[in-house]
């Protein structure tokens, strides 16, 4: 029994989520025409900084119905004995009744699961197997970037808050496709990388290089999307085949490469075809998001 | 030997860190608030529109609220879970409940929460409570439906819709021996960029989730839906994945929504500090000093929540009626007194009304 918060009375069942009893209840379609979009087009975005007052910096992003927030905290003093560089963690989180994406697929086991379970997510102490994925891919990228040497004796916090995510995210469907809650737990990742680095600028952390990454979707005949909302039409599409990957740079230093996570659907391996094709699209894409970055922090300065 | 001391001066947001009292005097004395509002001005609320995004667009939210104050943000989301009634119990009509809450304070540490975040929880579910606001009726589940599994097509039947169906009669079997069920209200608070007391805001935030609640209808189901079992190493529940553990359901057309009731607004909370204040005379060399102590509205800042400790919290409803006083007077010098808590009260009451 939690005795730190308050999670009603000892024998209150969570309800599942049912379905509806109104045939014409149906999920507004939220797929835009192929026409209006193009599919070698980034999705607009949203960036704030400077939002939290009690951070060191921080960082708000909205793209499509995402919303991600990021607080950096540090340099902070450690205790205990002297050591010559920083240490870096990254702790990510969704606000507990958020849909996290392909929660069926790697949060069944988890003694947290929000979802059909009789626990109260309030009450959820620890991170869930998707949180703990996308912390890890985020501390990965972003760890070369910072000169931790000039930091000796302090820690960096970075604490990122899932406020929303996209709607439909693999509503309670019974569905045996995995790659549409991979590809949206990807596209979040993706988003959550760039806007980490925002904040960390806005830290003033010592930095070799603004980390921006990128994402797209390969297709079995070849085509490379960088939109998600482009194929929403094509759902059949989401056939064998298709490789979806995030990959992480630091533009200025020669498009070194600090993260990379891939997924595809079914049990094939990775051609050099398709793995040159993914992080070629990948690096155009972070370049893209780092121009606007860059503009963004070079019109806030003024 | 001695050693001259220089002079030291410092900034003010850096004499506000070292010596917060000595900064707040200072600004005190010449009628001003470090966070430059007068003694009795209230730091203005935001509220967002009720259609926001996290009712709409997640299906186990059933209210929400999202409040801004300067920089401070709290999201409010409501959830549902469900109790099941005593048998012989009758609920009476002066029965109330409250709702539970539980606040997160973005602080840049993870863990358990903080004795500032628990205290907090407890007081708003003891406000809510005692402001009479839940009556325990609006929370009863009247009746609740019947679906029916026919070959992959699920049906969901309710007692009062006279449907001709050849399922009714087996509705009624399950009719007289359903058990008694009422909602249970959860409330996450998330508290973003925290700079001040919050406990008025977290209580702004609950009225307004609360107010737009919207109830649904639930089912059961008498069809299994039990899934494969499955056996983890890394589970502790053997056997038990996979399985649904309750048949009671939510459903989801928003046609069957209905609203919250409540009793009565709940009122606005306001929350004061006094102070001694020192006023300079013009002239510097004239004694003695006058001494006054002033009462200040909605504490924020460092330097005001160190150095105030004579603190009064009080919730006055649209009526004027005061559903709540809370008076701590931790500063022996710059006590509330009863003419100062009349003051409070007032300028509550005129806030309440104005709001």
């Amino acid at each position: 029994m939690d005795r730190r918060r308050l999670l009603g009375p000892l024998n209150t069942i969570i309800p599942n989520i049912g379905i509806s009893s109104n045939p014409n209840d149906i999920k507004p379609d939220t797929t835009i025409d192929n026409d209006e979009v193009s599919a070698n087009q980034i999705q607009n975005f949203f960036l704030k900084t400077g939002i939290i007052e009690n951070a060191n910096g921080s960082a708000y992003l909205e793209v499509g119905n995402s919303i991600i927030e990021v607080s950096v905290f540090g340099p902070r003093p450690i205790r205990g004995s002297f050591v010559d560089r920083a240490s870096f963690s990254v702790e990510c989180k969704f606000l507990p009744y958020i849909t996290q994406p392909g929660e069926q697929i790697y949060n069944t086991t988890n003694q947290f699961n929000n979802g059909n379970s009789n626990t109260n997510a309030n009450g959820r102490t620890g991170l869930t197997t998707i949180e703990q994925r996308i912390s890890a891919y985020v501390e990965t990228a972003l760890l070369p970037s910072i000169i931790l040497e000039k930091y000796p004796k302090s820690t960096f916090d970075i604490f990122i808050t899932i406020i929303s995510t996209e709607e439909g995210v693999n509503n309670n469907d019974e569905d045996d496709d995995n790659s549409a809650p991979n590809e949206q737990l990807l596209r979040l990742t993706n988003w959550i990388v760039n806007c980490s680095s925002v904040a960390l600028v806005d830290a003033s952390v010592e930095l070799k290089d603004i980390v921006t990454s990128g994402i797209v979707k390969t297709t079995s005949d070849g085509k490379v999307i960088f939109d998600p909302r482009s194929q929403g039409n094509e759902e059949e599409e989401q056939e064998e085949g298709s490789v979806i990957g995030v990959a992480s740079f630091m533009n200025l230093r020669n498009d070194e490469l600090v993260g990379i996570w891939i997924e595809r659907q079914g049990a094939i391996n990775v051609g050099d075809t398709e793995m040159n094709n993914i992080l070629d699209g990948c690096n155009e894409m972070s370049k893209k998001i780092r121009a606007n970055i860059n503009t963004y922090l070079a019109n806030s300065l003024e | 030997m001695t050693t001259e001391l220089k002079q030291v001066s410092f900034p003010p947001e850096v004499l506000a860190r070292i010596v917060p009292d000595v900064s707040l005097q200072r600004h005190l004395s010449i009628g001003l608030r470090p966070n430059l509002r007068n003694f009795l001005e209230f730091k203005p609320i935001e509220i967002a529109s009720n259609e926001n995004n996290l009712t709409t667009s997640n299906n186990n939210i059933f209210g929400s609220s999202i409040i801004k104050s300067g920089n401070t943000t709290v999201i409010n989301t409501i959830t549902l879970g469900i109790v099941e009634n005593n048998a012989n119990e009758k609920v009476e009509d002066d029965v109330y409940v409250s709702i539970y809450p539980v606040v997160d304070i973005q602080r840049g540490r993870s863990g358990a929460p903080s004795d500032e975040e628990m205290i907090l929880s407890q007081n708003l579910f003891e406000t809510i409570l005692h402001s009479k606001l839940i009556p325990k009726k609006s929370l009863n589940i009247e009746s609740y439906g019947l679906a029916t599994n026919e070959d992959g097509d699920i049906k969901i039947f309710y007692p009062n819709n006279n449907e001709t169906s050849s399922s009714s009669n087996e509705y009624e079997d399950f009719e007289s021996q359903r058990k008694r069920y009422s909602f249970v209200l959860f409330s996450h608070i998330k508290v973003f960029s925290k700079v001040s007391t919050i406990f008025d805001l977290c209580h702004v935030s609950i009225l307004e989730a609360l107010k737009n609640v919207k109830l649904p209808r639930v089912y059961m189901t008498d069809f299994s839906t039990t899934k494969i079992v499955m056996k983890s190493r890394n589970s502790n529940t053997r056997g038990l994945v996979g399985i649904n553990k309750n048949n009671i359901n939510i459903d989801l057309n928003q046609d069957l929504y209905y609203d919250l009731e409540l009793n009565g607004d709940g009122g606005v909370s306001s929350n004061f500090g006094a102070i001694t204040t020192t006023n300079r005379s013009e002239n510097e060399d004239e004694e003695p000093q006058q001494q006054t102590v002033e009462l200040l509205a909605d504490l924020e800042g460092e330097a005001e929540e160190a150095t105030i400790l004579s603190r009064v919290s009080i919730i006055v409803d649209k009526s004027e009626r005061i559903k709540r006083i809370s008076l701590i007077n931790g500063d022996n010098n710059s006590e509330i007194g009863l003419d100062l808590l009349q003051k409070a009260i007032d300028v509550a009451k005129l806030r309440a009304k104005n709001v």
